[in-house]
């Protein structure tokens, strides 16, 4: 059955606008793919639980919404007082890129201190001077050809985060980058759809450690107001080389969030991902990391906490390419009130990958008899030599557990505080940097304490 | 100090307990024996305030106060602790967090201030020696992975730290090696006192050779159908409990 549509998407629309007067904007290559991802998410649109991969998942509102993307004439609204509650300690060098409505703020950014040959750059100025460097990447690891909202982000990102190591660096770095959604009023009104694009190469031996963190400010704007959040990162991980990645996201409620995160990883190279999903309307984080070197490795790590009416869904994806790698996978969501959770685990072990070590675990704990969690994993072996298992839980509290805390004197808000802290601290302690496990405690507290 | 009139006691529509009475003075050991299925566990769990069982008659008073209306936790900080037949494990709850925020909230309830670190690892060093348990336990999280002498070992070194008024040891011995055993018995004897009572729930005559008791009921069918001294206990150990459940029945048909 062919699908007939008489007027334009919103999406087109605004896409045939920019393409008018995008001469001047990058090199051709650029304009190249953006028309190509254009042609490739108008063939599917926005995804209905129709799609097997957007089943429980339902984004259709966003086909209604009303686009505003900040532009060069945008006014930067006054913003919040502190633009995030991650410190570090005081022994550590970062970076900071601040991105609003997916557009580079350079006064609220610093990027002074990089290390000699390392390069943390807005994605658009690499753009604008027309530098060779990106063409083999951008858009190499992310397919616009699966995933519709990559398609999305390709036609219309601005800017985002361009990291740069190269071979042999010494020094580990670390880039903090914030991105504000509705930070930005521009003629048609405050911003409500931005498409940050990262992309980090890591060359032989270098070492990164990234933080990705979404927040929003939408005070003010009318409640019915929708937002659309669509970043996409791209990560080239070279030989023995390490990236850290954090993924951190509190919008209000008021954003769809909708995440892609792919990597690419060298022989011997490795990612540890950890995912930590708070705000959002609906947070949907899709993950996919492919082992094309032999002797890398990955570990993938997140935490929903979810209440409300809100959905977390993660859909991830391993493919192990080659012999000899080693994936591990680790999600728990604690889901209060009438919120959602949604894990999609891929693991595809291809022909030459023998000797392939693959652990996956998905655990829920559901606080409310309206909170609903659908798991799936879903490994596909065609290789014979193979280590994988899998394992998912869903289940309450603990009555027994409960009880024998509160025997001891322990109050029955305290108990409940302490056990699903013990839950949740499976994957928070396995993440390395340490005021991203303060923040996931208190984030834990606050859907605790309402 | 405690005080358990007419006791009746459901469990899932089951009557467990059916009009048991005791009392247990400051500073006394009472040992309760009995055959499986009479009621032992039930008695210990529904003096903590487990919730699966529903008290339809009788009462409970504990230092002047109506037990039943507590809440587990504000049992505990009255005074009654309940050593586990089966600790539970808690993954992920790490012993020492555990051990210190229970010891504060008793403290606060009794408007104590806080113990800081330093003051709790000393008293806790001093309760590990008594039973013998390795300091490694401390960082462990609750019960996990523990053997079955050294969970049992946890609940009296737990008793030990946080000094009940009253203590009922469900069945502390069962499964336990000769060693564990004159541990957990070193570890109760230790505090016994003049203004603290126990509660010994028991299936073995054995654990009484090291935790002497004061006074030795026997429970059966949800009654306590023989009172008597430590010499109960002994007889009882001679002459099986069919004894008990011969005289039961003797009584039941006269």
């Amino acid at each position: 059955m062919t699908h007939v549509q008489d007027t334009l998407h919103p999406f087109a629309l605004r896409f045939e606008e920019l393409e008018a007067n995008r001469s001047a904007d990058g090199p051709e290559w650029t304009r190249r793919l953006r028309r190509a991802a254009m042609a490739a998410f108008s063939e599917v649109g926005i995804p209905t639980p129709k799609h097997e991969e957007w089943k429980y998942t339902d984004v259709r509102e966003l086909d209604r919404m009303t686009l505003v993307h900040a532009d060069e004439t945008s006014v930067l609204d006054a913003g919040p007082g502190s633009v995030s509650p991650l410190q570090a300690g005081s022994d550590e060098t970062i970076l900071r890129v601040v991105l609003l409505d997916g557009r580079f703020a350079p006064t609220l950014s610093d990027l002074s201190s990089a290390p000699a040959g390392v390069r943390v750059e807005p994605l658009s100025v690499v753009l604008r001077e027309g530098r060779a460097e990106l063409e083999s990447h951008l858009g190499s690891v992310a397919t616009i050809e699966d995933h519709p909202f990559v398609a999305l982000n390709t036609a219309f990102f601005q800017d985002g985060v361009h990291i740069f190591v190269p071979a042999g660096c010494k020094e580990r770095v670390t880039v903090h980058v914030v991105h504000i959604a509705g930070a930005s009023d521009s003629s048609g009104g405050r911003a409500n759809v931005s498409h940050p694009r990262n992309l980090y190469v890591l060359g032989e031996s270098a070492e990164v450690r990234v933080i990705e963190e979404y927040s929003s400010h939408d005070e003010g704007s009318p409640s019915d107001r929708i937002f659309l959040t669509n970043p996409v990162t791209e990560a080239v991980i070279g030989p023995n080389a390490r990236l850290e990645l954090y993924k951190v996201a509190r919008e209000s409620s008021q954003v769809f969030h909708v995440a892609g995160t792919f990597a690419r990883i060298d022989r011997d190279g490795h990612l540890d991902a950890h995912n930590v999903s708070q705000g959002g309307r609906l947070v949907r984080n899709d993950l996919r990391v492919e082992l094309v070197g032999s002797g890398g490795g990955c570990v993938l790590n997140g935490l929903n906490v979810a209440n409300g009416r809100q959905l977390m869904d993660d859909h991830t994806e391993i493919v192990h390419a080659v012999a000899h790698c080693a994936s591990r996978e680790y999600y728990r969501s604690v889901l209060s009130d009438e919120s959602q959770g949604v894990f999609n685990g891929k693991v595809f072990v291809r022909p030459d990958a023998q000797k392939t070590d693959g652990i996956q675990s998905n655990n829920a704990l559901v606080l409310s008899p309206k909170a609903l969690m659908n798991t799936k994993p879903q490994l596909e072996i065609y290789a014979d030599d193979v280590k994988c298992t899998h394992g998912a839980t869903i289940g309450q509290l603990d009555p027994d557990s409960l009880f024998y805390l509160r025997s001891r004197g322990i109050d029955a808000e305290a108990a409940r505080r302490m056990l699903v802290h013990a839950f949740a601290s499976d994957v928070v302690d396995r993440m390395a940097w340490e005021p991203m496990r303060v923040l996931a405690g208190s984030i834990l507290d606050e859907t605790l304490g309402r | 100090m405690l005080e358990i009139k007419n006791l009746h006691v459901q469990a899932d529509g089951n009557e467990i307990l059916k009009g048991l009475s005791l009392h247990v003075g400051a500073g006394e050991v009472h040992a309760i024996m009995g055959p499986n299925g009479s009621g032992k566990s039930t008695l210990a769990n529904v003096l903590a305030g487990r919730e699966e069982y529903e008290v339809t008659d009788g009462s409970v008073e504990f230092l002047g106060k109506d037990l039943l209306e507590l809440e587990p936790e504000e049992r505990a900080h009255l005074g009654v602790f309940l050593a586990f037949q089966y600790p539970v494990e808690i993954p992920g709850v790490n012993n020492t967090y555990f051990l210190k925020a229970a010891l504060n909230s008793m403290r606060k309830e009794r408007g104590e201030s806080e113990l800081d670190a330093v003051d709790f690892l000393k008293l806790v060093r001093e309760k590990l020696k008594v039973l013998h348990m390795e300091e490694s336990l401390l960082s462990r999280p609750v019960n996990e992975g523990f053997s079955g002498g050294e969970k049992k070992r946890n609940e009296v070194f737990q008793m030990a730290v946080l000094e009940p008024k009253l203590a009922i040891l469900d069945e502390t011995d069962s499964g336990l090696d000769i060693d564990a055993l004159k541990d957990v018995a070193a570890g109760v004897n230790a505090l016994r006192s003049p203004d603290r009572g126990f509660l010994v729930v028991t299936h073995y005559q054995r654990l009484l050779d090291y935790i002497v008791p004061d006074f030795v009921h026997v429970l059966y069918k949800g009654q306590i159908v023989k009172s008597g001294g430590k010499e109960l206990a002994l007889e009882l150990e001679a002459k099986g409990y069919s004894w008990v459940e011969e005289q039961a029945l003797a009584a039941e048909s006269k």
